[in-house]
């Protein structure tokens, strides 16, 4: 048994920030989950598909992997507009692509508890933006809270639905890569009740948005604004600890720092921190007493200064003396963090102990010592190690055809996925790249304003996500390109993850498979092929034909993923070897597309037999046939 | 529970079982510590590139190391070795998967030696390979570090959280990877 699934409280566990959140979902009796699945968010989905399939009788509620975040939205929405506890998560940019829904959900409410999980990701580890989605509670109205940990995120999220039911509104839980991917001891309560089914009860009067009910139901958020705002004065997540003239406001993962900062510092006599936890409302009143009860305050937030623009706010409109500092107005740090992490409060990427630790000495005039450190200089410098593709992947062997045939003049949109990699080199296919489906729509724009060649590049569950409409629009509007679909026949990048194109037989799940060839073909695209991309010559072959069609063409290159392959069809392929005395150093297999199984060595290209999966785009790009099976070798 | 305090950096590269290390590491240490926190990376890097987890153990809020804090940096690469040597503390301990320091070149090994710091190098890809494990390096690497006395809990510990729930021959196959680390470290 999980110990997610422990029916009684009291025990201590590790849990990650994200299983955390699972866990506080089921201790508040949630029947419903949808998602999209998305870097720092994953877990969480991930977590509720696994325990629904390890323990088919024990679990209660239902889950999908929906479309995307708009479907997951809207699917949530009727669940919990039909009285079922429901959550739904996603990264921060899927609230964009749920912004639609979500302003209107704001208005009409929910019967039963709704949490909207968005998980921001300062410093983007693994995302296109860092955007910050405090903004999305100011622009919906909807209450938010934000956790500092994982034993937190579990509280605050069973807490959510309570909160949720009491407002009759979807209630927000914001974190952040540090606490979705932290782990620390979280302590159980008792699983909750759940109430599976429901009924739907009509009352168009709240649900069907026409203008003369909304005018109405602007109202009713306005006013379930002024009651949540009440209950976040009395919140126990908006809690103020320590004392002294001097108050630090903080938030999320950066309160944790600024607790151990102020420990470090020796400052806890001096120091008052209020810890914010539920973000919005802000408590006001609560805030201008504190800022009344010192002289000095630094506000620490990641990202925008939002609740640094609000204490100035309160602190004018009660005529409140103090001085607030925080990041505005605002220095920009000269380099992105991959190079030098900044030394100040900035807007840009995420905050570290030692930034905090400085911030508050520097803000209060106090004493660091420090400690000392280890002295870099005269050192080799670290490699670097961008992302790559693995060996053996088949979006590599579907650059390379795509090369060989259009060269560096073609112009190559791109989308989110992990063959985002191809703009490296010697790949180099990727020039335009904005969120998920602007591969298809964008191409359409560039082409149109060009007349250059266009080769747009999707995965298949991102075209499942949001690149179907941008191919009907192609196809309406007589653009002129190519669209290659990368069907690698899963969700690879965000942890295999299965998508409607996915034929989830061989893996037990009871979902129709919606195949890509006729979805394609029901779009009004007249020229589609599929192609197997490790057959190099046929691919090419096919990739000319093509983009030689005047119009919109599909390809669609359908070779699973290794790394899923191995779990769900495990194939005996042999490793392949460079034969020394037929290589003639041309290096093509290396320049052109530098698998990272291979390496060279005395001039000549060698493999890595550990990592080599037997794939043979190499052996076919060698002009000499040096490279050869295994098994082949006398 | 004493009131031990420990913070550890685990750096490699995607693919070699960092966080595998780092939660075993919490597994042994959770009998003895009032509290712990570990970082992870998830997600893009864990495609071939660097990945990092910070642990700390004890009464911390944060989840992740300052530079100059880590009793201990546990590196299965020496690139990421290099990567993540500002985290260690005075007086801490290195310890890498490599036949040696040349990979820090020679006044990269005296600043090494200046700060006090003590370095555990063990060849544990080559270790685990030669055991028919290739992936095991993690543990033969864990093994080394908790044999010289690098970690705060005793190696029976360690041995306790890799091999806890495993089956049988699993569970022997990792304590054969440990006393291979052990031993390895006992020489170096």
């Amino acid at each position: 048994m999980d110990v997610l699934l422990t029916p009684s409280g009291g025990k201590e566990h590790l849990l990650l920030g994200n299983e955390a959140i699972v866990r506080g979902a089921l201790e508040a009796g949630m029947a419903f989950a949808t998602c999209y699945p998305g870097t720092p968010s994953s877990e969480v989905p991930d977590t509720l598909y696994r325990l629904r399939k390890q323990f088919p009788n024990k679990v209660k509620y239902y889950f999908e992997y929906s479309t995307n975040e708009k479907v997951a939205l809207e699917c949530a929405a009727g669940a919990a507009a039909s009285g079922v506890r429901t959550l739904c998560t996603m990264k921060h940019v899927g609230v964009n692509v749920a912004a639609d829904p979500l302003m209107t959900l704001a208005y009409v409410g929910v019967r039963a508890g709704m949490v909207l999980l968005t998980a921001d990701d300062p410093s983007l580890f693994s995302s296109q933006n860092e955007q910050d989605n405090r903004y999305y509670a100011r622009l919906s109205g909807l209450p938010m809270l934000e956790p500092c940990g994982p034993a937190e995120a579990k509280e605050m999220t069973s807490h959510a639905f309570d909160l949720s039911e009491e407002l009759g509104t979807p209630v927000f839980i914001r974190t952040t890569t540090r606490v979705n991917h932290a782990r620390e001891a979280v302590k159980l309560a008792k699983l909750g009740k759940v109430k599976q089914k429901s009924k739907f009860v009509k009352a168009p009067m709240q649900f069907v948005t026409v203008p003369a009910v909304s005018r109405n139901l602007h109202l009713r958020l306005l006013n379930i604004h002024k009651q949540a705002a009440a209950l976040s004065e009395s919140s126990p997540w908006n809690k103020i600890s320590g004392r002294g003239k001097l108050g630090i406001i903080t938030n999320g993962v950066s309160y944790n720092y600024v607790a151990d900062a102020v420990a470090d510092l020796g400052a806890k006599s001096k120091i008052k921190i209020f810890k914010v936890g539920m973000s919005y409302p802000l408590p006001e009143k609560k805030l201008a007493n504190f800022l009344k009860s010192v002289d000095k305050v630094l506000v620490v937030e990641e990202l925008e200064p939002i609740m640094e623009e609000a204490a100035r706010a309160i602190a004018q409109e009660k005529g409140i003396k103090v001085q607030i500092v925080g990041k505005m107005p605002g220095q920009i740090p000269a380099k992105s963090v991959d190079v030098e992490i900044p030394k100040f409060l900035s807007r840009a990427f995420e905050y570290n102990p030692r930034l905090v630790r400085s911030a508050i000495a520097k803000a209060f005039g106090l004493k660091y010592k420090g400690t000392a450190e280890l002295k870099l200089t005269g050192m080799p410098a670290p490699p670097g190690r961008p992302p790559n593709l693995c060996p053996g992947c088949p979006h590599r062997a579907t650059y390379h055809a795509v090369k060989e045939v259009m060269g560096d003049e073609a112009i190559y949109p791109t989308d989110i996925g992990c063959y985002t990699l191809g703009l490296l080199p010697p790949i180099q296919a990727a020039d335009f790249l904005i969120c998920m489906g602007s591969s298809v729509s964008s191409a359409g724009g560039i082409s149109r304003a060009t007349g250059q060649k266009v080769v747009a590049f999707i995965g298949d569950s991102t075209f499942f996500h949001s690149g179907i409409t941008g191919l009907v629009n192609a196809v309406h509007n007589n653009h002129n390109f190519t669209l290659v679909i990368l069907d690698n026949g899963t969700t690879a990048m965000t942890g295999h993850q299965p998508h409607p194109g996915v034929n989830t037989d061989s893996i037990g799940d009871i979902t129709t498979h919606v195949p890509l060839e006729p979805l394609v073909r029901g779009l009004g695209v007249k020229h589609v092929t599929t192609i197997k991309p490790f057959k190099v010559r046929a691919s090419k072959k096919a990739i000319k034909e093509a983009v030689a069609h005047d119009g919109v063409s599909v390809i669609i290159s359908k070779e699973l993923c290794p790394l899923f392959a191995k779990r769900v069809a495990p194939t005996s392929k042999k490793p392949f070897y460079v034969n020394q005395d037929k290589c003639k150093g041309h290096m093509d297999c290396i320049k052109k597309v530098a698998c990272p199984a291979m390496f060279v060595e005395d001039g000549q290209a060698r493999i890595n037999p550990m990592q080599c999966i037997g794939c043979a785009l190499c052996a076919q790009i060698c002009p000499e046939n040096a490279i050869l099976p295994v098994k082949a070798k006398a | 529970m004493s009131a031990l305090s420990w913070q550890a950096v685990v750096a490699g590269v995607g693919g070699q079982g960092v966080l595998f290390v780092s939660r075993a590491l919490a597994t042994a240490l959770e009998p003895k510590v009032k509290g712990i926190l570990i970082s992870e990376v998830h997600g893009m890097a864990q495609r071939g590139g660097a990945v990092v987890s910070h642990l700390k153990a004890g009464a911390y809020s944060g989840p992740l190391v300052s530079p100059g804090s880590a009793e201990m940096v546990l590196a299965l690469d020496p690139g990421e070795a290099v990567r993540n040597l500002s985290y260690l503390a005075a007086g801490g301990w290195l310890v890498v998967n490599a036949p040696d320091l040349g990979f820090l070149s020679a006044k990269g090994k005296k600043a090494l030696a200046s700060f006090g710091a003590r370095a555990v190098t063990v060849p544990a890809s080559e270790l685990a390979r030669e055991a028919g494990a290739a992936k095991g390096a993690n543990v033969v690497l864990l093994g080394a570090a908790a044999a010289a006395g690098a970690l705060p809990v005793d190696p029976a510990e360690v041995e306790r959280a890799i091999t806890q729930g495993q089956p049988e021959a699993r569970a022997r196959a990792n304590r054969e990877l440990l006393a291979l680390g052990a031993g390895a470290a006992e020489e170096a």
